[in-house]
């Protein structure tokens, strides 16, 4: 449904240049979810953004279902939009805090040119599917009257009210309670399921990802370093900076792995200058190619690509 | 709805603001009244028997007493209440409307937009307020028009640097990008989106733009550039001036108008301090 | 042995327009020297401000409304704030949720453990600064850097300064809020092993505020469950996590994702907490409790401990039925019909 083939996007000239995506290459197929997961200024963000369009990359190419989208502008981009949408983090911010729920949820329909007769059946349906009822008792209501579990439910009935093929939900529940998470999370897989969507999740916690996504990337300091099958990648990770990742989260079990993280340094160190890998200055198996060449993202076993040296 | 029981509210709460507010509101009611309050027609020349009533002391038939051609100056300073706010709140919603729409293009579009504005907006800020409003009623012709004009192209840049402060701030949120996420254009989103979250922050410079406009009139009337047809404090000023009111003791012509001036003038600023509970809540909380 | 610090049926309200804010209405726990104790519950559930009552620094619109609060045998409950100042820093110390809240950013690290060790401790400067070098390298901290300002350091290095500096005079009790939420894993788990490094080296008593299961499992040898205000099962990490007994905790523990698990689906916990200013009569949980009973719903059930495990449910002696109910996402999902 969507392919990213080498997107980068890097802010700012020159000496100051930041490349937050480097080199980016992803693809997510209908029906299918992928997640990113990364530590902060790893890119998952800006990748979520350039591939939904909000910003434009520096290089690279984006296909969405078999058109080129990469430097789309003005209506052309407008158009996009309803094919593509965002789940926000941050239900508490996500919606114009003076707009009715209501009003928030026809915006869309209005801007795709939904005629007004259709728009209370429409409301009325996605109400429905996020589970919001009876849809007449939310509709009136302003954003700062409901919780923050509602407020998500209403994000992600905005998001999915323009019938979009693609959804991305950039860290859907990290801001609620954790007893309120798995409500949303199950309805996202709903309406995944029975709307055929693909499905980006975007987020820190590797743990939930492994949950909700078939597929997971892992992202290192603007670069995709590993990615496959989520449970694959989880069961046997080849990238020393996900072995690391996956050491570090802990689990809701006492008895479980204290032993020191097989990783160096932190991310605040200078990055090490390129050429060469990215994680060299971090990574406990760093040897003399490492300094010399950057990895590429290879495939290693079929669907499993991995940017490091060690497995040759 | 909510907006009015706020007001409401605010006014119950904030002395500062309940004062100007009543102010406004008395200046606005007598302008209203004008005809049925004023004992007399301001440009009237009142006589007493034969001879014109000039100079007349405060009296029970002249409660303010009577200017150097014989007019009444409670009547002027009445019926001045109309140019006052004719010209206050004109200039004003002028200032605002201007200020507003160039912070706001330029706060939301950024590039050559906001460095036009912003170039734009210190060169007119390091313009004298005065001598450039001089300037301009000389050039045309004298005049309530060009007062207001005058006022509108040299007060907008206070408002416009404040409303793009907060259209940069406001720009950053999750729902501007929700909005274009939903396919908004931009012009939909800073006019539908961004600007009704500005406009308090707009009112409330403009509530102090009245002030600063009734004090040009008044400025200009006095210095001899207003219209000299209307009756407004600013001319009552003027005649009372050059007809040497000050050295004659006639007090009670000139102190009613400049007294006006100064009412009206606080009543903008004690909205705008009154108000800024409302619009910054934040702070209060402090 | 007896408890560090022990509460009993402690409560706190702060004064609002609407009433009174039961924000802390009946908490009672133990928590024995020398150990890592977390106080887990969900945004609104009062941990922050239980935790903010120990230290003494609550807002003027709080106060103490009830209970009792034991520290190192001395009931502390009513101590005028002279006294609290006195304690503080040199008996307990805190460690806030973001090390901005903590460190002066226009202040060297060292001017802040210099203020600290010569300001309260009375040390002189020569041995306060040996002391600042010294917690810098107990939580794996250069000593250089004492001479850097605080956003020099990243945010994990920060928290472990946050930290070095609260046992700057030897406190009995560290309280951490959150001390690990805004930091990135791999970093939190470094700040995660400092934590139990000292623990294990200094025999400090911690009282971990956080909302996460998985951090109180990592750290904790024991946890107190925060519900509404309330404390609702207390006991040692294992037996809460392997062998909860009230369903909340039940629901909560099966609410996060075990990595290195099965993949075993989430539990969602309808509804929202209860309004803390009028809270209902009996169970506040009972709203959203699958398992809740008429009984539940009218009588508030007492805090029952057994074998130090102590929890506050009417059906506690059923746990062992209910516990294999819990695990079940549908037991959960019917309550969203309800």
């Amino acid at each position: 449904m969507i392919e990213a083939i080498d997107l980068t996007k890097t802010y700012g000239a020159g000496l100051r240049a930041v490349p937050a995506m480097a080199a980016v290459s992803l693809a997510v197929r209908q029906g299918e979810a992928l997640g990113i997961v990364g530590e902060s200024g790893c890119g998952k963000t800006t990748t979520a953004r350039t591939m939904l369009r909000l910003e434009e990359p520096s290089s690279g190419r984006l296909l969405f279902d078999g058109r080129d989208v990469t430097h789309l502008r003005g209506e052309a981009l407008r158009r996009f939009r309803a094919e593509a949408q965002l789940v926000f983090q941050n239900p508490f911010d996500a919606l114009n805090p003076r707009f009715t729920i209501r009003r928030s949820l026809a915006e869309p329909l209005d801007n795709f040119g939904v005629p007004r007769a259709e728009h209370a059946a429409r409301i009325e349906a996605v109400m429905r599917r996020v589970l919001l009822l009876p849809a007449a008792q939310w509709l009136d209501r302003r954003p700062h009257e409901l919780s923050g579990g509602q407020l998500q439910r209403v994000v992600l009935a905005r998001a999915l009210i323009p019938g979009p093929k693609l959804l991305v939900a950039d860290e859907p529940v990290s801001m609620l309670d954790v007893s309120v998470r798995a409500g949303i999370l199950n309805l996202l897989r709903r309406a995944r399921d029975e709307l055929g969507l693909a499905a980006i999740y975007i987020s820190h916690d590797l743990a939930l990802i492994r949950t909700v996504c078939e597929r997971t990337a892992v992202m290192y300091r603007g670069r995709v370093v590993e990615e496959g099958p989520t449970a694959a990648l989880v069961a046997a990770p080849h990238h020393p900076y996900t072995r690391a990742l996956i050491a570090a989260v802990p689990v809701p079990r006492v008895d479980q792995d204290r032993t020191p993280l097989p990783i160096r340094g932190s991310l605040a160190d200078a990055p090490p200058p390129a050429p060469g890998c990215g994680f060299r200055n971090r990574c406990p198996a760093a040897f003399a190619r490492c300094d010399t060449d950057t990895p590429a993202l290879r495939t290693t076993d079929p669907g499993r690509r991995v940017a490091c040296h060690l497995g040759d | 709805m909510r907006g009015v029981s706020a007001v409401l509210r605010l006014l119950r709460n904030e002395p500062f603001a309940a004062v100007g507010g009543l102010i406004y509101a008395v200046v606005a009611l007598v302008a209203l009244l004008a005809p049925l309050i004023a004992p007399y027609n301001p440009r009237e020349i009142l006589r007493t028997g034969r001879r014109v009533a000039r100079y007349m002391p405060v009296s029970a038939e002249y409660w303010l007493g009577t200017t150097s051609s014989g007019r009444d100056v409670l009547s002027q300073v009445i019926y001045g209440t109309r140019a006052a706010l004719l010209v206050g709140l004109t200039a004003a919603v002028a200032v605002v409307a201007i200020g507003t729409v160039l912070g706001l293009l330029s706060g939301y579009l950024g590039g050559w937009v906001d460095k036009a504005v912003t170039r734009g907006a210190d060169v007119v800020l390091g313009l004298p307020f005065l001598p450039s409003m001089l300037v301009v009623a000389a050039l045309t012709r004298p005049g309530t028009a060009v007062i207001i004009g005058s006022v509108a192209l040299l007060l907008w840049p206070n408002t416009a640097r404040v409303i793009r402060a907060q259209v940069l701030s406001l720009r950053e949120r999750a729902w501007v990008d929700a909005a274009r996420m939903t396919g908004c254009s931009s012009t939909r989103i800073m006019f539908v989106h961004i600007l009704p979250q500005v406009l308090p922050l707009a009112a409330l410079y403009g509530s102090v733009a009245i002030g600063w406009a009734i004090l040009a009139e008044a400025s200009a009337s006095f210095l001899g550039f207003g219209d000299p047809e209307t009756v407004s404090w600013g001319v009552m000023l003027q005649e009372a001036y050059a007809n040497q009111a000050l050295s004659r003791g006639a007090w009670n012509w000139f102190t009613p108008p400049g007294v006006a001036i100064v009412l009206m003038v606080m009543a903008g600023f004690l909205i705008s301090r009154g108000s800024e509970k409302l619009l910054f809540p934040k702070l209060a909380e402090q | 042995m007896t408890a560090l610090l022990s509460l009993d049926a402690f409560a706190v309200h702060y004064r609002t327009r609407s009433g009174p804010l039961r924000a802390v209405d009946g908490a009672t726990m133990a928590v024995p020297p020398g150990s890592i104790t977390g106080l887990v519950g969900e945004s609104g559930c009062g941990k922050s401000t239980l935790a903010r009552a120990v230290m003494g620094s609550l807002p003027d619109v709080a106060k103490v409304a009830g209970g009792r609060m034991v520290f190192e045998g001395q009931d502390i409950t009513h101590l005028p704030e002279r006294a609290r100042r006195h304690l503080r820093w040199r008996r307990m110390a805190f460690v806030p949720q973001t090390a901005m809240n903590a460190l002066d950013p226009v202040q060297r690290l060292l001017g802040h453990f210099l203020e600290v060790l010569q300001g309260r401790g009375g040390f002189s400067r020569s041995v306060a600064q040996a002391r600042a070098a010294e917690l810098f390298g107990l939580v794996g901290l250069n000593p250089d850097r004492l001479a850097d300002y605080p956003h020099q350091f990243s945010g994990g290095m920060r928290q472990r300064a946050s930290i070095a500096l609260a046992l700057a005079l030897d406190p009995a009790l560290v309280i951490a809020d959150e001390p690990v939420t805004a930091l990135d894993v791999i970093v939190q788990r470094q700040v995660l092993d400092v934590l139990l490094a000292l623990q294990a080296r200094l025999n400090l008593s911690v009282v971990l505020v956080t909302h996460d299961m998985a951090v109180v499992a990592y750290t904790c040898d024991r946890v107190a469950v925060m519900y509404a205000g309330q404390i609702v099962e207390s006991g040692s990490v294992r037996a809460v996590l392997e062998a909860p007994l009230h369903p909340y905790s039940m629901g909560l523990t099966h609410a996060f994702p075990d990595l290195q698990g099965s993949e075993a689906a989430l539990v969602p916990i309808e509804g929202s907490p209860p309004s803390l200013l009028n809270p209902p009569p009996g169970c506040r949980f009972a709203p959203r409790c699958p398992f809740a009973q008429e009984r539940c719903r009218t009588v508030p059930p007492p805090l029952v401990a057994q074998d130090g495990h102590a929890v506050a449910c009417w059906r506690a002696d059923e746990a062992v039925a209910l516990r294999g109910l819990a695990a079940e996402p549908a037991t959960w999902a019917a309550m969203a019909l309800v």
